[in-house]
């Protein structure tokens, strides 16, 4: 049997649940927020699970997909608890959840694994220097708190500033600020302070266009993004356009590239996550980051791909 | 490479500024039509017996292409 193991919001899983209900496979999903919802009794002395009343059968278990299990502050349960709770409680209780969801997963330690639990959340900053390890390109990237040296940096050259970690949307009562990735302009600049949190900057890299990578147990599925084409979507493709969407059509990467970006993968341990590249004017490709639970629709869809028949496929062949 | 648009660094004070990133001074302001009205639809997730899913989301706004143009899925595997 195949565990597909999330939160309930991941439309990722509906479309493989399709495949795999196609294919007439067995299957259980478990949604992270299932477990704050529904009874639920996980024993580790005998090894067993219980979910709203039925005894799950942990041994038929072959194979685990895992993608975004845990996102306890995205629950119905933390939407209610929030306005009641202390926020320390609240705080609390997300960690506890955390080591009740590791503690699920370490039950299934000896099973195949589409994305290994301790993989699901990866060092953007680390995944640059594994790259690199690699043989891939990467940009100039610095981490910086003073303005002097980011004045020093700019005097070489333009900048592009992005967070270290995943972006958030700070909401106002009309709109939203996002944390895409921004150019640093030196006028701007000025207006800050000598000093700041530490931040990532990186030299920009003139592009001719941008690729996002599916990979799956050492298969590459590209798709090349013409976000170049508009101001808007010039650093970053997420800032869409809708009046005037951005072009997205199947590539195929240099046979050394994608060698490069499976020795990568391998390395680090990834069977499966979405990779960003852009391809510079200069010829180079250079990585930009990966992400282990990326959602791949966008990819797909566009590309003609069937990448969640792809998913299913290798999970039902893991499955036996 | 200049971007006019509102930035969050804009509505800081001085003295404020440097608790932040330059990603976060630099995150810049998109107005959403409706927005409470979006929020709203977002919040009411359906539940889908089909797909095992409490928190099935009908409506998307402003994201890019993750789902085909297609038939709505069906909520209950009785509506197949």
């Amino acid at each position: 049997m195949i565990l597909l193991l999330s939160s309930s919001g991941d439309a990722s899983l509906d479309y493989v649940i399709e495949w795999l209900r196609f294919r007439k496979h067995p299957y259980l999903r478990l949604n992270a927020n299932d477990l704050l919802e529904d009874s639920f009794h996980l024993s580790l002395t005998p090894r067993r699970l219980v979910l709203d009343g039925r005894e799950v059968d942990l041994p038929a278990i072959r194979v685990v997909w895992v993608r975004k299990i845990g996102d306890f502050h995205l629950s119905s349960f933390h939407r209610e608890a929030e306005p009641r709770l202390r926020r320390e409680s609240l705080v609390q209780l997300g960690r506890e959840f955390t080591a009740t969801i590791n503690a699920l997963t370490a039950l299934l330690e000896n099973r195949h694994w589409l994305t290994h639990p301790s993989l699901l959340y990866v060092n953007k900053l680390e995944m640059l220097l594994q790259a690199q390890n690699c043989g891939l390109a990467i940009p100039e990237t610095h981490i910086v708190n003073r303005k002097v040296d980011l004045e020093q940096l700019l005097s070489k050259g333009e900048l592009i500033s992005k967070s270290s970690y995943n972006i958030i949307f700070l909401k106002e009562p009309h709109g939203v600020y996002s944390m895409f990735t921004a150019g640093v302009d030196p006028e701007a600049v000025d207006d800050f302070a000598e000093e700041f949190f530490p931040s990532l900057v990186q030299k920009r890299i003139a592009k001719e266009y941008e690729l996002r990578l599916f990979y799956l147990d050492g298969e590459c599925y590209t798709m090349a993004i013409f976000s170049q084409q508009a101001a808007r979507t010039e650093l970053d493709f997420r800032d869409l356009d809708w009046a005037k969407p951005t072009r997205f059509v199947p590539y195929e990467l240099p046979a050394k590239v994608e060698e490069g970006i499976r020795s990568f993968m391998t390395t680090i341990g990834l069977n499966c996550g979405s990779i960003d590249l852009i391809k510079g004017t200069d010829g180079r490709y250079y990585f930009l980051e990966v992400n282990p639970t990326g959602q791949f629709g966008m990819t797909s869809f566009p590309c003609n791909y069937s990448l969640f028949e792809k998913v299913a496929e290798y999970l039902i062949a893991h499955d036996r | 490479m200049t971007d006019k648009k509102k930035k969050l660094a804009d509505g800081l004070s001085e003295a404020d500024k440097r608790f932040y990133s330059l990603n976060l001074l630099l995150a810049s302001f998109t107005p959403v039509a409706d927005l409470e009205r979006k929020e709203a639809i977002l919040r009411n997730k359906l539940v889908s017996r089909h797909y095992q899913n409490r928190d099935f989301a009908a409506s998307r706004f402003d994201k890019n292409i993750s789902t085909p143009l297609s038939q709505f899925p069906p909520i209950s595997t009785e509506d197949e």
